[in-house]
């Protein structure tokens, strides 16, 4: 297949199957050279995808939930990801599990509290984003992956093993020293990263928006039903971000008080990272006013 | 009122009747414009006319000519006849007396 060819099939797929048919019709008919019909079908596809941006919803997508709750999602996955990737070392590495204070079963609870929250979250995040972007999801998705990337992705993983090493100067030339054995591992441990961060984040995020595309609803119960679950993952999540700092301080018998955020700060994120799930109650709740207020048909 | 690219779109598909689909259109406009249209602004255009409820589309049949793919095929409504008469008229009034004119001596550009 030639490239303009397979350029003009992939780039018609951002329109209607109608409209698809129609202005592929109109290039054959023309007889177009490839290069020019597939500038003008770019503009058709831009000028249509600047047309859907003239409603105040896909703006909402776009302030509201990927740059928000983009980054406090990142945020709080790259939190919980440090706890499950340290268990994942440890076992590797020696067998057994990593201990940061807490007792084997705070250990898991709050590894399987935050991984369920990371994943709620996401599938709200994008199921929302799916429904207020409707046509625009592919913007705003793409910019929602993008953030991904860079926040806690593949770039999110060079930038933090950056810092890592700019606070630890002095153990570069070891490194460096030991790099040829220690690049396996290093692209191994890379991989696990992003294999859970893939799970937690990306993939539910990503299901969540094909859910709202594929045009279905949630009904009143389901509604609550996430609304409730939300509710009860934040506060355990916030409850549980307190252990490590009361187990640091149990264990130096009071001596030393890492400080850290209070209950407070830590619910500020997760409040942000909720509120698609208050969008969607707000919704039900004004749709259920309006089908109250409308006249019976006897 | 009507843009002047709205107005050539409905001019091209008052002229060519039954026949008045995207590609021809686009031929049209081109041919008495001896200017370039693009796919971009033929269809967004046909969008907002459609919108406003100036035209009315519908898919017609496939040919082979087209590899077998349909024609969007186009209408005026008699919404869109008025606007463009509106438009036409309001042209013609406002053209009186303009240098350029038809036949109009002693015309200064």
């Amino acid at each position: 297949m030639k490239l303009g060819t397979w350029l003009i099939g992939k780039i018609t797929r951002a329109l209607e199957p109608d409209l698809q048919d129609a202005v592929v019709g109109d290039v054959t008919e023309l007889k177009m050279r490839d290069s020019r019909a597939v500038c003008e079908l770019l503009g058709l596809v831009l000028r249509r995808q600047a047309s859907l941006w003239k409603t105040w919803k896909p703006w909402l997508g776009l302030v509201g939930i990927v740059g928000p709750v983009g980054v406090f999602l990142s945020h709080i996955c790259v939190g919980v990801l440090g706890g499950l990737f340290m268990q994942v070392l440890s076992y590797w590495q020696f067998g057994v599990p990593y201990s940061s204070g807490l007792t084997e079963a705070q250990e898991i609870e709050s590894l399987v509290c935050g991984s369920l929250a990371v994943i709620c979250f996401s599938w709200v995040c994008g199921f929302v984003l799916g429904t207020l972007s409707g046509d625009t999801v592919y913007v705003n998705g793409t910019l929602l992956c993008l953030m991904w990337f860079c926040l806690c992705g593949p770039l999110g993983i060079l930038i933090s093993l950056a810092r890592l090493l700019l606070n630890a100067v002095h153990l570069v030339p070891l490194l460096l020293s030991h790099a040829p054995g220690l690049v396996p591992e290093f692209v191994f441990f890379a991989m696990v990263h992003l294999t859970l961060v893939t799970f937690l984040f990306l993939i539910p995020s990503l299901a969540g928006m094909q859910w709202a595309r594929r045009g279905r609803k949630l009904g009143i119960q389901d509604t609550l039903l996430l609304a409730a679950t939300a509710a009860t993952l934040t506060v355990m999540v916030m409850w549980m971000g307190g252990w490590r700092q009361e187990a640091l301080e149990k264990w130096s018998e009071g001596k030393w008080n890492p400080g850290g955020p209070s209950w407070q700060e830590r619910l500020v994120p997760l409040l942000v990272v909720n509120w698609p799930v208050i969008y969607l109650l707000a919704t039900l709740g004004v749709q259920h006013l309006r089908r109250k207020s409308k006249p019976l048909n006897t | 009122m009507l843009g002047e690219f709205e107005y050539l779109l409905l001019a091209a598909t008052a002229r060519l009747g039954a026949e008045a689909y995207g590609a021809a259109i686009r031929l049209e406009i081109e041919n008495f414009t001896r200017r370039n249209c693009s796919i971009g602004a033929l269809y967004t255009t046909l969008d907002r006319l459609e919108e406003k409820g100036l035209i009315e589309t519908w898919m017609g049949s496939a040919t082979r000519q087209r590899g077998g793919r349909s024609k969007r095929m186009v209408r005026l409504t008699a919404t869109g006849i008025k606007a463009a008469t509106e438009f036409f008229q309001a042209v013609k009034r406002s053209s009186i007396g303009v240098p350029w004119e038809t036949n109009r001596a002693g015309g200064r550009l």
